[in-house]
């Protein structure tokens, strides 16, 4: 069986912010397909899990949402990134970028013989 | 910041959970839609498509759950499900629920009540700015029987004017001025005050202005301010008024201001005029103490300071006038003097009631055991699935703070209904005006309900948790070791509550011995159909009379003679007098009192003392008092006449106890020789009066007080006294003459008018209303905390038996007598009750002391009434816990056997 990785605690939150950043106003499953594309279906994602994450964004003010209509006619609540939102993405990018790069520095070191 | 907004958020979204929820439903609906949509496009069937896409969301109800997680605040999710778990519990128990909130808001309810009197008469501040710093300041001679009294018009001047620790001190005086004029003659309540009272309480006129210092001045006097109410009622509240006259007592005075409906100071004045006095008024000079003082304290000064800088001041006098030796000053803030005597009885109620509402925890707190014991395989149940103890302890809380809160409501509906009761009860309670339910006495109510919810669920939770919970689990009905746990608990709710409820009766029992005996105090008179009512005579009545004059004015003691007679002749009257003091009323005045042929003491601090009555007309057959010796006065006791006095027997025991005061002379002043030289002429005497009879003793301060020595004198032999009061003895009801009086009155004088009109009965019933209301309300808790414990006895015994049910079968089946049975249940019982009343007595000897200002001819340790107490109680437990133990003992011991 292929192994598929877990999501990472924390970073769901940023791919959501950072997936509209790009696209501009999306709904929830378009949402969780771009994740799931992006990441080459490396992750497992349960498409549930987008929208408490989306509900913790919305009440810490980054995102709002609106009933509107999709590109095949369908009702669909779409999410916007607020301006703190759009502040937020660059934060958390860099933060994340820089955590990495640490990381990466760490694993590397060459082993001591 | 963001976890505040979010917090915010989430508080917000449990308003509108439903629309949430809707929304939340939509959005997943059209995310499957969507994706099966796509799946569709894929090529799958339309049955695959929906269970892809319902597998990669993770599941519909898994989402929603996890949504709603981020939706909600933990605590308040978690509280919303107690409570409504908590609703449903009581509606699962109609009975037991209406009973547990009925006690509560029996309980909650009598608080509620006694608060907001003690909230409207002693906690709220004053209606003056920055009330703490007013003071009640008065003169001070412990020495010389008064230790706080009135000051003269001359020592408060120059209190006023050398003090340096008030930043204003004011006089003050009631007045009753006669209105007339234009309209029916009146006659009002007024307050003459000096000219800086109003600032010195610092209030603001409704319209106008307030006295300037020149108004102080004899002659620039004429001014007068109205109350609000007053303006209104008699002038339609016309915006015109400033500027306007009226005549009081004759005087013509201009009304200068309006104080608004919100000012009140002791008592409830129409107008208030300014205090002058003309060069050489005798009112203005040392003699005369009748000047009552309110000051505002600098800041930062303490009233120990004032005290020493008043003391200064009156030390300085005295250095000056003799007469002013060993007269001090002292103060007491002012909600002390407003409120007087009546702190203590409020806190004693509410202490009362206090317990009564212990009472009502203590029997909820049985009930909820006795439910709880019931639901205890629900509670291991609920254990054994996980639920922490701090789960179901909250669980036990929210529901007993849930009742209690409803309980509350309920005793706001009561407090209301008791609120109107007491004002209708007490109209003589100081600032009553101001009882009702406001804010602090709706905060009062949710603290109380809270506070009884938290300490009658703690019993329960006590016995319930001790209990093992698996243990009973397991065990099924035999639940002996909770049995055993909640049996220890049961029988300390039976203590506390027994000892409460003897306290409260002991204090009841108390009231009403000292009430019966106020009651049976005889008043020295028969109230039974006298009107009585006041007359003040304008100056008009003393022009050209001579401050030296010992007598009244002849055109004084004309009326009230020509008053009499005319008074007499309407038909339906017995008999009428007039006289200085009416009984219950007041003390009357203070004279020295000196006797012909006996050496003088020493010096004038030696010379008795007398309470003083005038008299005009058949006052003493009128009022009903009888003769026991000599006669009463008769028209011959005039101007003209010899003169006489009469004495009432305390004065005849005290100052004759072993010869018969009849035809003995005594005098009204002290020895001429201890005079000070130069007031009176050499060789000058006051004048003798021949002792004509000797009276039953009267009670003129109140029934509580014993009568003192009195002696009475014919008014035309006595002082000039302008207000009198008459008395008329009918053969019909008293106030069907009140009109007929009126008439007689005002053909004597248009401009004169009658105030105070009632009858002696009415007057003997406000003089107990104090004491009453007291009794009754102690009574109602006493009957409250009797009826309350015997139902809590009832109810702990019953579920003691029922728990017993199966033991008793066994002992019936085994031969025992059911008579044995219940002998011993209830022996139980009385042991616990009888260790309850031990406990109760040491209370209640620690507490009622603090009632003994409250009793009259009772001390607060009274043997007679503790033991009765204690009968009462041993009797309505006995009976509460016989009931129960006859039922269990009747039970077929077949039935149960079988039950198991």
């Amino acid at each position: 069986m292929e192994q598929k990785a877990e999501i990472v605690q924390g970073t769901l939150t940023l791919m959501i912010l950072k997936t509209l950043a790009v696209l501009g106003p999306t709904h929830g499953y378009g949402i969780a397909r771009r994740i799931e594309e992006i990441s080459g279906d490396a992750f497992s994602l349960n498409y549930g899990t987008v929208y408490p994450a989306l509900l913790k964004l919305e009440q810490e003010g980054f995102v709002t949402s609106e009933w509107g209509v999709s590109d095949n006619n369908r009702k669909a609540k779409y999410y916007r990134l607020t301006a703190a939102g759009r502040k937020q993405v660059n934060k958390e990018a860099a933060a994340w970028t820089q955590t990495t790069a640490i990381l990466a520095r760490f694993l590397n070191m060459e082993e001591a013989k | 910041m963001r976890a505040v907004r979010a917090w915010f958020a989430k508080l917000a979204a449990t308003f509108h959970e439903d629309r949430a929820e809707h929304s939340l439903n939509e959005e997943l609906e059209s995310h499957l839609a969507l994706h099966v949509a796509d799946n569709l496009r894929r090529g799958m069937t339309p049955e695959e498509a929906t269970r892809q896409a319902l597998l990669k969301l993770g599941g519909r109800d898994a989402t929603k759950e996890a949504y709603r997680d981020q939706r909600r605040l933990p605590v308040w999710d978690a509280a919303l499900q107690d409570a409504r778990f908590a609703l449903r519990t009581m509606r699962r128990s109609p009975g037991l629920t209406g009973v547990a909130i009925l006690t509560l808001a029996l309980g909650i309810g009598a608080n509620t009540a006694v608060f907001s009197i003690v909230n409207g008469v002693l906690l709220r501040p004053l209606p003056y700015r920055d009330p703490a710093r007013l003071q009640y300041v008065f003169s001070s001679s412990p020495e010389r029987g008064f230790p706080v009294g009135p000051t003269s018009p001359p020592d408060f001047r120059e209190l006023r004017d050398r003090n340096r620790t008030f930043t204003s001190l004011s006089a003050y005086f009631n007045s009753a001025p006669n209105l007339s004029g234009d309209f029916q003659a009146e006659r009002l309540s007024g307050m003459v005050v000096s000219t800086e009272f109003f600032d010195t309480l610092g209030v603001k006129p409704l319209l106008g202005r307030t006295f300037r210092a020149n108004e102080g001045v004899w002659g620039s006097h004429h001014v007068v301010i109205l109350s609000e109410n007053f303006w209104r009622a008699r002038f339609g509240g016309r915006p015109d008024i400033l500027g306007a006259v009226l005549r009081l007592d004759g005087d013509v005075c201009t009304v200068i201001g309006v104080m608004p409906a919100s000012f009140y100071f002791m008592g409830e004045q129409q107008v208030w005029a300014p205090m002058a006095f003309k060069k050489g008024d005798y009112l203005d000079s040392h003699n005369n103490y009748f000047l009552n003082m309110v000051g505002r304290l600098r800041p930062g000064a303490t009233r120990e300071q004032a005290r020493a800088d008043l003391n200064a001041v009156m030390a300085g006098i005295a250095a000056r006038q003799p007469e002013n030796k060993g007269i001090g000053a002292g103060l007491m803030p002012l909600s002390e003097q407003v409120v007087g005597d009546v702190r203590r009885s409020l806190w004693v109620l509410l202490a009362a009631v206090g317990f009564v509402l212990l009472i009502c925890c203590v029997n909820l707190s049985s009930l909820l055991l006795s439910r709880d014991a019931a639901r205890q395989k629900e509670f291991a149940l609920r254990a054994a699935l996980g639920a922490s103890r701090a789960r179901l302890l909250r669980q036990f809380l929210t529901e007993n703070l849930l009742l209690a809160l409803l309980g509350g409501c309920a005793a706001i509906g009561l407090a209301y209904a008791a609120v109107a009761q007491v004002r209708r009860l007490a109209v003589d309670l100081p600032r009553i005006e101001h009882v009702g339910v406001d804010l602090t006495v709706l905060l009062f109510v949710l603290t109380v309900s809270i506070a009884a919810g938290l300490l009658s669920g703690l019993a329960p939770y006590l016995g319930g948790s001790r209990a093992d919970l698996m243990g009973s689990l397991r065990e099924g009905r035999f639940q002996t070791s909770a049995a055993r746990g909640s049996g220890r608990v049961r029988g300390a709710l039976i203590l506390a509550e027994v000892a409460l409820a003897f306290v409260l009766t002991i204090g009841a029992g108390l009231m009403m011995q000292s009430f019966s005996r106020l009651l049976r105090v005889n008043p020295g008179f028969d109230a039974h159909n006298v009107l009585t009512f006041d007359i003040s005579l304008p100056d008009s009545y003393s022009a050209g009379a001579l401050p030296t004059d010992l007598t009244p004015p002849a055109r004084l003691t004309g009326f009230y003679d020509a008053l009499v007679k005319r008074i007499a002749r309407l038909p339906g009257v017995a008999s009428v007098g007039v006289s200085s003091a009416l009984p219950l009323q007041s003390k009357g005045w203070i004279k020295f009192l000196s006797f012909d042929g006996r050496p003088a003491p020493a010096s004038i601090d030696g010379v008795a003392h007398v309470l003083f009555h005038a008299t005009v007309g058949d006052y003493f057959r009128t009022m009903g008092i009888t003769l026991r010796e000599g006669r009463f006065f008769d028209a011959g006791d005039n101007a003209s006449g010899p003169d006489v006095a009469i004495l009432n027997e305390a004065a005849a025991r005290r100052f004759f106890p072993n010869e018969d005061p009849i035809g003995k002379l005594i005098y009204l002043f002290p020895p001429e020789q201890l005079v000070p030289k130069g007031e009176i002429p050499a060789g000058f005497r006051f004048p003798r009066a021949r002792i004509a009879g000797v009276i039953n003793d009267v009670h003129y301060a109140g029934l509580q007080t014993a009568p003192e020595p009195e002696v009475y004198a014919p008014l035309a032999q006595s002082d000039s006294l302008s207000t009198m009061s008459v008395a008329v003895r009918t053969h019909v009801p008293p106030s069907s003459l009140i009109s007929a009086v009126r008439g007689e009155v005002s053909a004597m004088d248009r401009n004169l008018p009658i105030a105070r009109v009632s009858t002696m009965e009415e007057l003997a019933g406000s003089s107990v209303a104090l004491p009453r209301l007291h009794t009754l309300l102690l009574a109602i808790f006493g009957a409250l905390a009797l009826g309350l414990a015997a139902v809590g006895l009832y109810g702990v015994i019953a579920q003691l038996v029922a728990q017993r049910r199966h033991e008793v079968g066994v002992r019936i089946a085994l031969g025992a007598r059911p008579r044995a049975i219940v002998g011993s249940i209830v022996a139980r019982a009385m042991m616990l009750v009888g260790i309850g009343l031990a406990i109760g007595c040491g209370l209640a000897l620690a507490l009622t002391h603090l009632m003994s200002t409250l009793l009259f001819g009772v001390t607060p340790t009274d043997v007679p009434t503790f033991v009765g107490s204690a009968m009462v109680l041993m009797a309505t437990s006995a009976l509460a816990s016989y009931l129960p133990a006859r039922r269990a003992a009747s039970v077929d011991p077949i039935v149960a056997l079988r039950c198991e």
